[in-house]
């Protein structure tokens, strides 16, 4: 033991210069239209992830994606809903659907041992759905009953307005969902959507986990069964609304503590200046010590938490700042945060600021990119968005020498003040 | 099989290792042998506080998370009634960096009234955000009070109200952190791509000198055996009615806790249980369903909670749970229900320990527990559970005269 530590001496830092992203095999599976396998790391699980275009941008109803994702392991042609979860539990297996805005992805995750049997029922589930009327009334009437819990909460109020107010009402990605669309969809509403778009052509597949050759085989084997069609899916010809800046309050009665969104629509990662307003965001309010949570959070004691984020669709993006804060603060928060933004604006970042950043971004790549159901997870966010390994290097590569002149032309570019709307959910 | 080595420092403190040489990441996790449970009930809320004052700076270095950063690190901690639990996670070349932090933190906090004076703010927004301004947020606070009479779970771990974290002084965070905080209370783990002898070499060169505090013997108030049905009613301003109904059970160190526990995955785990199947889907008298345990060292308890449909008394729905109980107790457990419960509890075993950070929690969590070598035998402790066990353990746990009720009235 060494009596002369010195504790005062910071630890000497070696950080990576490249972050290792390992690329995904590129299968051939039935008619996918893409598929890959990424094969790491030590535990014989295997996670498979169905990317389909199904989301609300292909919907021809309002809600009809995000019912069809619910009632899609709730009875098919053979097997009542009861038979269904009893056979996912039985395997251990997890068969979980996400309806975002663009895709639906479910992703399947299994032990090895019973993977034939759970890809089996998994495809079953998606050629032969039957969307019973019982099943469609449990979902919808559970549906309205928790959107009513949602409607008490300052946060789920601010959100909803957010998007409502970026996207405009008459868009797939701004609507927000209501009694009156959940009591209109019918049992054909839903099996009309499965048929326009749950199919092989319209589906990329991504299988994760240590994967022995064999198992690849009964993978790729139980896959191909996915049903087959020529026909391509019809995206919504919906226009986006003109954006508008606007301060909106939203009363709500009794709230203790305001829900505030502070955002606007903004530039894709497939735009050039992506990565360097990515490290912006991150200084801004995209970690633990970033200024929004150093100020609102660590100085003043206003909020639990307070995040900024950027947020990518196929045919949008878009930037926001969330919070929720004691109703009595709620404007000085407000003020706090327009502040920290034009402070980007007005002043450069400090070689230190940006220098522990940079460390901090890429041990974040780093961990995001660590064992095989990660990889596989990063290696969708650049291949649906048509982008490849290389952006992802690139963005290293820009962490690593992006300077405060940069990000202060960002700021000045991208998050001007007078640019950015703002929801504030409150006690009036 | 998860492998480790483990090694015992002069000063009491506890070191697991965990070579994972898949990953270039290391996770570093201290657990110290503190929770609510060990707070006075007259001064709720200070163990999940104090964990907010760890990050505020220690004797040598004035903030926590600003170096982890700079070393591509992040970090974060969880306060139960049990424990108290700290994680980093960063690239193993600079885990250094990491046990500087830990080891400064741990030798001594630097004791700032303007630290404290911010961070009870801050819980107290965090209290709002979760507790008052969500609906069924105050749920736990009624329940817990319900259930326990002696013992400290009766409080929930955020506190009993927010006068309480507003009244906590620097003397009380100084008094807690020599009490709790010292090498012999803490249990640390390393886990990733990194070599076990040169962890053990760092690991003394940072925390062997840390001296070893006083060793107090804990004291406290266990519940007696519950002898009569509780009820309580409140009303609030949420949109429907529910239901939450405890029973307590074996706390974690028990061999009968497994059977105990199976009794909630019977009931509950999975959309093919019975909850969902009868209660939510069949009868359609709950919105949703569920039975839970607490986990908790000291006896916890098994929960069945729901929301109910609109119209649906709170005598119904009680009647409704009570019947799957008195069927269960009736007609057992099919062969192929236990393994289908048995084999999702091991799916959800093997998935929650797939990364490194929860292996090292885990590892720590165990070694507390007296028994490290769950990490790899735990599920087939569940696994050799019979029918007839989990039977016996709901004859044992779960009667009217032992259950605590809670009815929680829509006043919309």
């Amino acid at each position: 033991m060494s009596l002369t530590l010195d504790r005062t001496l910071v630890p000497d830092l070696q950080m990576a210069e490249t972050v290792p992203l390992r690329e995904a095999e590129k299968l051939a599976i039935g008619n996918f239209s893409q598929a890959y396998l990424v094969n790491a790391g030590k535990n014989d699980l295997i996670k498979i992830d169905l990317i389909f275009k199904a989301g609300r941008k292909y919907e021809s109803k309002r809600l009809q994606s995000l019912l069809t994702a619910r009632l899609l392991r709730e009875g098919t042609s053979e097997k009542s809903a009861a038979e269904i979860a009893e056979l996912l539990d039985f395997y251990g297996a997890s068969f979980k659907i996400r309806p975002g805005l663009d895709h639906v992805t479910i992703s399947v995750f299994s032990m090895r041992k019973y993977i034939r049997e759970v890809l089996n029922l998994s495809v079953h589930l998606i050629n032969d759905a039957s969307f019973p009327q019982n099943e469609l009334d449990i979902v919808r009437d559970n549906a309205l009953q928790k959107l009513e819990v949602n409607l008490q909460k300052t946060k789920y109020l601010a959100s909803r307005a957010f998007r409502l107010h970026l996207f405009g009402d008459g868009h797939h990605y701004g609507y927000a969902d209501d009694v009156a669309e959940y009591n209109s969809i019918q049992t054909t509403d839903l099996q009309s959507h499965k048929a326009a778009t749950l199919f092989a052509e319209n589906a990329s597949v991504f299988i994760s986990g240590k994967i022995a050759a064999e198992t690849i085989e009964i993978i790729k084997d139980e896959l191909s069964k996915i049903r087959s069609q020529k026909d391509e899916v019809h995206p919504s010809k919906a226009t986006l609304k003109t954006y508008q800046t606007d301060r909106i309050i939203l009363p709500k009665e009794g709230a203790i503590q305001a829900a505030i969104r502070v955002g606007k629509p903004i530039i894709s990662k497939r735009h050039a200046d992506y990565p360097k307003l990515s490290i912006l965001n991150t200084i801004l309010g995209g970690y633990f010590g970033s200024r929004l949570m150093s100020n609102i959070r660590e100085e003043k004691g206003y909020t639990y938490g307070i995040y900024s984020t950027l947020v990518n669709l196929q045919d949008a993006a878009y930037f926001a700042i969330g919070t929720e804060v004691n109703v009595d603060v709620a404007d000085d928060a407000h003020a706090e945060i327009m502040k920290e933004i034009q402070r980007l604006i007005d002043e450069p970042v400090s070689a230190d600021e940006l220098n522990l950043v940079r460390n901090y971004l890429i041990g974040g790549l780093m961990q995001s990119v660590d064992g095989a159901f990660r990889t596989s997870s990063a290696l969708q966010s650049l291949y649906l968005f048509d982008l490849n390994t290389q952006y992802f290097h690139d963005f290293v590569d820009t962490i690593r020498q992006v300077s405060s002149g940069d990000l202060q032309e960002m700021a000045a570019k991208y998050l001007s003040p007078e640019t950015l709307s703002t929801i504030i959910a409150r006690n009036e | 099989m998860i492998e480790y080595k483990k090694y015992t420092l002069e000063n009491g403190l506890r070191l697991l290792v965990h070579e994972d040489d898949s990953t270039p990441m290391a996770a570093v996790n201290i657990l110290y042998d503190v929770g609510s449970k060990d707070e006075s009930e007259a001064k709720t809320g200070f163990a999940h506080l104090f964990e907010h004052l760890m990050f505020e700076g220690s004797s040598n270095i004035p903030d926590f998370d600003g170096p982890l950063q700079r070393a591509g690190g992040e970090s974060n901690a969880f306060t139960s009634s049990d424990i108290t639990n700290y994680y980093d996670v960063l690239p193993a070349n600079n885990l250094d960096t990491a046990l500087w932090l830990e080891s400064d933190r741990m030798l001594s906090l630097n004791f700032s009234e303007e630290a404290l004076a911010v961070q009870k703010k801050v819980v107290s927004e965090e209290f709002k955000q979760r507790n008052l301004n969500q609906p069924y947020g105050d749920v736990w606070h009624h329940l817990m009070a319900l259930t326990y009479e002696n013992h400290p779970y009766k409080w929930p771990v955020i506190g009993k109200n927010l006068d309480h974290i507003e009244a906590f002084e620097l003397q009380d965070v100084k008094d807690f952190f020599f009490k709790h905080y010292r090498p012999q209370h803490a249990i640390m783990c390393i886990s990733g791509g990194v070599n076990a002898d040169e962890v053990f070499e760092k690991v003394n060169k940072w925390f062997g000198a840390i001296p070893k505090g006083e060793t107090y013997s804990r004291n406290v108030p266990q519940e007696n055996m519950q002898s009569a049905y509780r009820i309580k009613k409140v009303e609030s301003d949420v949109p429907m009615d529910a239901i939450y109904m405890t029973f307590k059970m074996p706390g974690r160190r028990d061999d009968a806790f497994y059977a105990a526990d199976m009794i909630s995955d019977i009931l509950s785990a999975g959309s093919s249980s019975r909850f969902n199947q009868k209660l939510v889907k069949e009868s359609k008298l709950f919105v949703e369903a569920h039975a839970y345990i607490t986990s908790n060292i000291d006896p916890g308890i098994l929960v069945m909670e729901g929301k109910l449909h609109n119209g649906v008394s709170f005598e119904e729905a009680e009647n409704a749970i009570w019947k799957i109980v008195e069927e269960l107790r009736t007609d057992g457990i099919a062969d192929r229900e236990l393994q289908k419960v048995k084999n999702k509890i091991e799916s959800h075993i093997r998935f929650s320990q797939s990364g490194i950070l929860n292996r090292a929690m885990d590892l720590c969590y165990f070694e507390l527990l007296g028994d490290i070598e769950l990490i790899n035998t735990e599920a087939d402790k569940y696994g050799s559970v019979s029918a007839d066990e989990i039977i016996e353990a709901l004859n044992k746990y779960v009667q009217k005269d032992k259950a605590s009720v809670l009815h929680y009235k829509s006043n919309q």
